[in-house]
């Protein structure tokens, strides 16, 4: 008899083991579900909020010395991030990595504020009147415009 | 053994309970994140439809490094003065506007629609072409005055 409920509590302590490990391991599976879960949706609210515009003069997009400046502003209802890393910018399908972002009259890069980025190019790669397409994505948000050099 | 198996089913369904609270959670907070943001993009897109600005052309002038003009809300939405972007001949000025206010509200920081602004900016030649824009990146180009 002794052995008997011996061997019953063992099999009851397992199980109640067994059974909080599987539950451990369902909670803890789905708090990294859903914690991915809001990260995402979080993201995708900033993708939904934000809106950048290029605002250039698109008969004349400033070239000098190998330098293009485009002109974005934040048009959305996020604040964007200032540091060029964030920023790719293609001209004519080509993208470039020599990127310099200055927020103007600002620190930060709030909804309304202008950035001005300096694209390095080659010098003489652009002549004053070539068409270009200019491609500006910032995060994920994207605008483009066809314009001339000035 | 019948109540071990009791007592493991309970362990394992308050596991369940909890999961399933933590999903309500965050399909909740989703919904509400999204709706929100719908709503937000649609007022944007909305005002930017609504918007229209206009340079008056019969008031620009050049003078000594000083190119002054009159600008007209003829939209329906409200801007902020302080983010009004001017390029002009492809440069832009935003640090070189001397001065910018609503007409007959000279403290106001924003440009209702009906008002008019008075803008002075700093521009070495006399430019050709203007380009002003406001807050939701609306623009109006003016070539000819």
């Amino acid at each position: 008899m002794a052995g008997s409920s011996g061997s019953e509590l063992i099999i009851f302590i397992a199980s109640i083991l067994i059974a909080a490990s599987v539950a451990g391991v369902i909670t803890t599976e789905v708090y990294f579900a859903t914690d991915s879960f809001r990260e995402s949706v979080t993201n995708i609210d900033k993708q939904i909020r934000g809106d950048i515009t290029i605002i250039n003069d698109p008969s004349m997009i400033p070239e000098e010395n190998g330098t293009i400046e485009i002109y974005v502003k934040n048009s959305g209802a996020s604040t964007l991030p200032e540091d060029p890393q964030y920023t790719n910018v293609m001209l004519d399908g080509v993208h470039i990595e020599d990127v310099d972002l200055a927020v103007l009259n600002s620190d930060t890069w709030r909804p309304g504020d202008t950035a001005k980025l300096e694209v390095g190019v080659d010098e003489g790669q652009f002549e004053s009147g070539d068409d270009i397409k200019v491609l500006v994505y910032v995060e994920s948000l994207k605008d483009e415009i066809t314009g001339r050099i000035a | 053994m019948g109540f071990s198996v009791s007592a493991s089913t309970i362990i394992i369904f308050i596991g369940l309970v909890v999961s399933a609270g933590m999903l309500y959670g965050a399909w909740d907070y989703s919904q509400d994140t999204l709706t929100e943001g719908e709503e937000i993009k649609n007022q944007l897109h909305l005002d930017k439809q609504q918007t229209d600005i206009e340079i008056l052309g019969e008031t620009v002038e050049h003078m000594d490094q000083y190119l002054v003009f009159d600008a007209y809300n003829d939209g329906n939405t409200e801007h902020s003065l302080e983010h009004v972007s001017v390029v002009i001949d492809g440069e832009i000025k935003d640090g070189m506007v001397n001065e910018v206010f609503v007409k007959g509200h000279d403290d106001s920081g924003v440009w209702l629609p009906g008002d008019t602004i008075h803008m002075n900016v700093t521009v070495e030649e006399t430019p050709d072409r203007i380009v002003l824009i406001v807050d939701n990146g609306v623009k109006d180009i003016l070539e000819e005055w």
